[in-house]
């Protein structure tokens, strides 16, 4: 198990405010993590701490019985080198003077491995990699894609205990970057080590990892597997890059519209949903699928109404027979209704609205 | 409209002109005049004579070791400026600075109470055995002190522009601070190290007061080619100026080698530099 939980401060630079990253982390070993957030979120810091590249103002870092870091009475701060792991950079800092060969056998040659090993572990690795014919290069004369796959197989060659990769296939078209993809997923499959895999992108975290951590302004606000992330969104920022609505409030038991539903009053009014069976604070989801629009106010069946302007729309796909309308509430609700309704109801920004959604259409979870 | 009808292209011109001809003139002229001063063939007949091939043969062998001293107790230094934030580094760096602007004959009076028979340190050196002055090795040691600047300033520059990434990749390898050292900032950082190195070598061999002062002016011990100068100035202008334009000739091929060796590297791609 790695876990870490650190804390880590960060002074404010000119107008901007303090920063500090807060997060607590117990993955399993073997397998990968992805962090997902924004530029700014901390997503480089954490990984820059996790490496031993930078010291958490307090916390413990440990992989399995092996301490890393703890700021407690032990008082354990091990350097980057003293630690059992590689890190791949967002540009890789192949060492320019060394040959692809040498860049590669860098991490055996450097604890202390036996050149006879090395030579054999860096062909394996290479020959894996399929870029044994680079061998004798160096870096300047590669191609990005070709660059990046060095960069992996300097990483994996030592055999780490644990693997911190920060955004790698950012720096790569995007032809390659889903070749790389592919080819990166399956080597830490097959390799067995931990990887902690950070990224900005929330298609590249949906399609490369089995478990997701969203890290928002140093915080983690959601971490779970895939299946967990789709289906049960946790905070605005997950809601909005799946492009689900989100609400979130409390569950009022007072008399609700029918038998099996229940109030759940939020900052923006109350909405009628399903009984969950649970009290207290509870997140609402509502797929965009599940919203009408209607340009005046409708009778029937539809429980909950929101009255706004529409600020934007969205072809979906961008040749499809789907819209994406965005409206100007507070959260922005999302609907998508089908090209033709959308031009019956002569929907445009600016117009004002009226979207509906049942309460069945409403998934409620904690 | 095309730029040379544009006002200030021509008055700029004429300025960078005007400052290359004074260049030349203030620095070329006179070396120009010591070349022509002598004839090729009397300068071959002094040059070959057995004191000005001693003298040139003790600037050689003294300035090439107080590189070596230099380049051994500069690189420390340099690593330490270089890699560390620590109180005390605008005072270190200023002292390190400090040979290149106080004049040599003060550095040769301050090595002189330093390491000098009365100095601080000649009691604790006389009881070793060592007594400094007046010696081949004072000089090694006075070229030493006033070329260090040289080396630890360039040294300096070149192990910080080696970009943190690269000491960063190689922590994360499991890397040690020395063999980071030994096979990522040496290498990357050797073509300033290298420059810095050859332009202590330079100062070095044209070292004067600090010589004269602290190592005397002993002919086959302490008297290099620029003491031998001197010396020939008192009796023989035209010894004096053969002696020169051999220093001159030694010192400028030299240099000329260096710099286009540099340069058919530079020509290379730095690919160091560029981010991918």
């Amino acid at each position: 198990m790695l876990t870490a939980r650190v804390r880590k401060r960060r002074a404010a630079r000119a107008a901007a405010s303090d920063f500090a990253l807060d997060v607590d982390i117990a993955q399993e070993e073997g397998r990968t993590l992805v962090v997902v957030g924004e530029s700014g979120a901390g997503k480089t810091t954490l990984l820059r701490l996790l490496a031993g590249l930078e010291v958490p103002d307090a916390g413990r870092i440990a992989l399995g019985d092996d301490v890393w870091f703890d700021d407690g009475a032990a008082g354990v701060a091990r350097p980057a080198w003293a630690r059992p792991l590689s890190y791949v950079g967002q540009d890789y800092a192949l060492f320019p003077h060394l040959t692809v060969r040498d860049n590669v056998g860098f991490g055996l040659a450097a604890r202390g491995a036996a050149a006879r090993a090395t030579r054999e572990r860096v062909a394996a690795v290479l020959d894996r990699l399929a870029i044994a014919d680079l061998a004798d290069r160096r870096p300047r004369e590669l191609s990005g894609g070709q660059q990046q796959r060095v960069a992996l197989a300097r990483a994996l060659a030592p055999d780490p205990r644990l693997v911190l990769l920060d955004e790698p296939l950012s720096a790569l078209d995007q032809g390659t970057r889903q070749e790389v993809r592919g080819e990166l997923r399956e080597l830490l499959a097959r390799s067995r080590c931990t990887a902690v895999y950070v990224t900005h992108a929330p298609v590249e975290a949906v399609l490369f990892g089995d478990r997701i951590a969203v890290l928002e302004q140093g915080r983690l606000t959601q971490v779970g597997d895939r299946e967990e992330l789709l289906r049960r969104p946790r905070s605005p920022y997950v809601a909005s890059l799946l492009g689900v609505n989100l609400f979130h409030g409390t569950i009022d038991r007072g008399p609700a519209g029918g038998a099996g539903l229940v109030h759940v009053r939020t900052t923006q009014g109350s909405l009628v949903v399903p009984d969950p069976g649970l009290t207290g604070e509870v997140y609402v989801s509502v797929n965009p699928r599940d919203v009408t629009l209607y340009l005046s106010p409708p009778v029937g069946s539809a429980q909950n109404i929101m009255y706004g302007e529409i600020a934007e729309m969205v072809p979906q796909p961008p040749d499809g027979e789907r819209v994406r309308v965005v409206m100007r509430t507070k959260p922005p609700l999302v609907t998508e209704v089908t090209r033709a309704a959308s031009e019956t109801l002569r929907l445009a920004p600016g117009v004002w609205v009226h979207a509906g959604f049942k309460a069945t259409g409403a998934a409620v979870y904690r | 409209m095309p730029s040379r009808t544009r006002p200030g292209v021509w008055g700029w011109r004429l300025a960078v002109a005007t400052g290359v001809a004074c260049f030349l003139t203030l620095v070329g002229l006179p070396l120009v005049a010591l070349v022509v001063r002598v004839p090729p063939g009397e300068l071959i007949r002094r040059a070959a004579s057995e004191p000005v091939l001693q003298a040139l043969r003790l600037s050689l062998v003294t300035s090439v070791s107080a590189t070596a001293v230099v380049a051994l107790i500069g690189l420390p230094v340099a690593y330490l400026l270089a890699t560390q934030e620590f109180p005390g580094r605008r005072v270190l760096e200023t002292l390190v600075e400090m040979p290149m602007v106080i004049p040599p004959t003060v550095a040769g009076v301050g090595l002189l109470l330093a390491f000098g028979r009365a100095g601080l340190a000649g009691s604790a050196l006389r009881a070793v055995g060592l007594s400094i002055p007046f010696t081949t090795l004072a000089v090694v040691i006075a070229e030493a002190f006033v070329a260090l600047p040289f080396f630890v300033t360039a040294a300096t520059a070149g192990l910080r522009e080696v970009e943190p990434r690269y000491r960063e990749a190689a922590a994360t390898l499991g890397a040690t601070p020395p063999y980071a050292f030994r096979r990522v900032l040496l290498p990357l950082a050797l073509p300033s190290l290298a420059a810095g190195a050859v332009m202590t070598w330079a100062r070095a061999l044209g070292e004067f007061g600090a010589t004269i002062t602290f190592a005397g002016n002993l002919p086959g011990r302490t008297q290099t080619l620029p003491l031998a100068v001197y010396v020939a100035l008192q009796s023989d202008v035209e010894a004096a100026v053969a002696l020169s334009v051999i220093l001159l000739i030694f010192s400028f091929t030299l240099l000329l080698t260096f710099r286009s060796l540099t340069a058919a590297r530079a020509l290379g791609p730095r690919a160091h530099r560029s981010r991918p």
